[in-house]
Order: structure tokens, then C-alpha cells, then sequence
């Protein structure tokens, strides 16, 4: 649609045949102006006349249309839930990541070691090798440093892997450098599901 | 494992506590990974002998209503 054809709306809500009111996206399509979906949604008040937004109103007429939000959008799927890590054992945990497009991995730890974490196969949950131009190589270990203070670390920025879809699961690795004496360990996936 | 008998107690404490990172302070109530840090000090506190543990131990003696209530 050109400059020259474009309509002016008006600043008020738009009113329906039955006089409800909405804001609605609206196009022109073979010279008629229609509504596509509508966006907000006004009730009729009865008592006082005034439109109010849905659930504002003690006695509203029926909305127009009547939508249900999906609810959540991110879930969290905890690895690792604040675990005493008291000696040297490397921990492994797989999670099962094949139900999300994107997925966000961050660490915390207020362990008074370091530790390390990598990602491993998940069939094998050997290490997994990677082409950097001359050969295989192992995919490098992360390494959280010892601290009293709950930091949290966004893993993706160490392992740009994780920023790639097609993970059915995801092997983790946890090994402390020395046995901690203090803190514990967190390992948190953020998934936005399919 | 069976938690210690004054597990009630400490996490009632360790929800009254606030904890420092980067120099602002942030209240234990809503992390669950220093709520393990903070019932674990009041053990230490206390003399209060506890085998390492996880924060899903410690989801029986959240509040109901509690946002880091899991299961």
C-alpha cells in the first residue's frame, strides 16, 4: 500500500457491531480495509458505561474474543541443584535437551576450590573432539575459580557449541581441583522449548 | 539421608538472611543455592554435624508458598 492510499485511523479504540471496542492490526487488501488480529480488548462496563481492559470490569459483556496465554515460555532443568561437593570425584549428569531450539547453560558456584566443567559425549560420555583446522583436539575445559560469592557464569560464552541447535542431551563433567570444604555447586539449563 | 532434627530451624533462619555479591545484598529466600550456604552455616554454627547435601533436601521445610519450593 503507497504513501498516497495509506488511512488514518482514528486515536480511539475501534468499535465493533455489537459495541465492544479493540485495538487491531488492520491492512488493505484489493482496496478494502480490514482487520487482521485483534490485539487488545475492551469490556463494556455496565454499571458505569465505561470500556474497561478484561477483568476490570464487575459486570463486563462478553469480550470479543477470548484468549488464553501459553503461559511459560523458558523452563529451567537443574543439573546440578546447589550439591556439597566434598571431594575430588568427577560428577557426571546428562539432561536431556532434545525438546528445546535454544538453550542457555550458567553455573554458579561458591565452592572454595576450583572446578572444572566439560562437556562430554552423550553415548560415550567420553570427550568430545573438534576439527581447529590441523586436527582433533578435545573440546577445552571450562574452569570456575574458587569463591566465598554465588557468581554466575554463562557457559555458552566458553562453549559456543551450546549456542548451536541439534543437542539431544548434554553430558557434564564436574571435577573440583582439591576436595571444597565450603559452598556448593549449581548447574542450571535454560530451554525455550520447540 | 535423614537431615538433622534442627533442619526446621536453620531453614527458617537462613530465609531471614541476606547475602552479598558485587556489593549488593540479596535475600536468601530467593536462592536456593545459598539457602544450602546458609543452612549449612548455621550447622557449622551450631555444631550441628550434617553430610553433604543438595537444595532438594532442604524442599521439605520450605514454606508452601515459597518461590524456590521445588516439587
Amino acid at each position: 500500500m503507497g504513501a498516497a492510499e495509506q488511512q488514518k485511523f482514528s486515536q480511539y479504540p475501534y468499535q465493533y457491531g455489537d459495541g465492544l471496542r479493540g485495538a487491531a492490526l488492520a491492512q488493505t487488501r484489493n482496496g478494502k480495509d480490514e482487520l487482521i488480529t485483534p490485539i487488545a480488548f475492551w469490556e463494556l462496563d455496565a454499571a458505569t458505561g465505561l470500556y474497561l481492559p478484561p477483568g476490570m470490569s464487575s459486570n463486563p459483556r462478553k469480550p470479543r474474543v477470548e484468549a488464553t496465554l501459553t503461559g511459560r515460555q523458558v523452563d529451567v532443568l537443574t543439573v546440578f541443584d546447589a550439591e556439597e561437593i566434598r571431594d575430588t570425584k568427577p560428577r557426571d549428569k546428562t539432561v536431556n535437551v532434545s525438546s528445546y531450539r535454544l538453550i542457555r547453560a550458567v553455573a554458579i558456584s561458591t565452592l572454595n576450590t576450583s572446578v572444572s566443567i566439560e562437556l562430554r559425549s552423550p553415548s560415550e560420555s567420553n570427550v568430545i573432539r573438534v576439527w581447529d583446522g590441523d586436527g582433533w583436539v578435545p573440546l577445552s575445559v571450562a574452569s570456575i575459580d574458587a569463591s566465598g560469592n554465588p557468581r554466575s557464569y554463562l557457559l555458552n560464552t566458553f562453549f559456543p557449541e551450546l549456542n548451536q541447535p541439534g543437542w539431544p542431551t548434554i553430558h557434564f563433567r564436574v571435577t573440583p581441583s582439591a576436595a571444597p570444604s565450603t559452598g556448593s555447586f549449581t548447574l542450571q539449563i535454560w530451554g525455550v522449548p520447540l | 539421608m535423614a537431615m538433622p532434627e534442627e533442619t526446621q530451624v536453620a531453614v527458617d533462619w537462613a530465609l531471614q538472611q541476606t547475602y552479598a555479591v558485587d556489593g549488593e545484598e540479596y535475600p536468601v529466600s530467593e536462592s536456593r543455592h545459598m539457602l544450602v550456604d546458609t543452612v549449612r552455616r548455621y550447622f557449622d554454627d551450631h555444631n550441628i554435624g550434617c553430610p553433604p547435601m543438595d537444595a532438594t533436601m532442604l524442599d521439605p521445610y520450605l514454606p508452601p508458598d515459597s518461590p524456590i519450593r521445588r516439587g
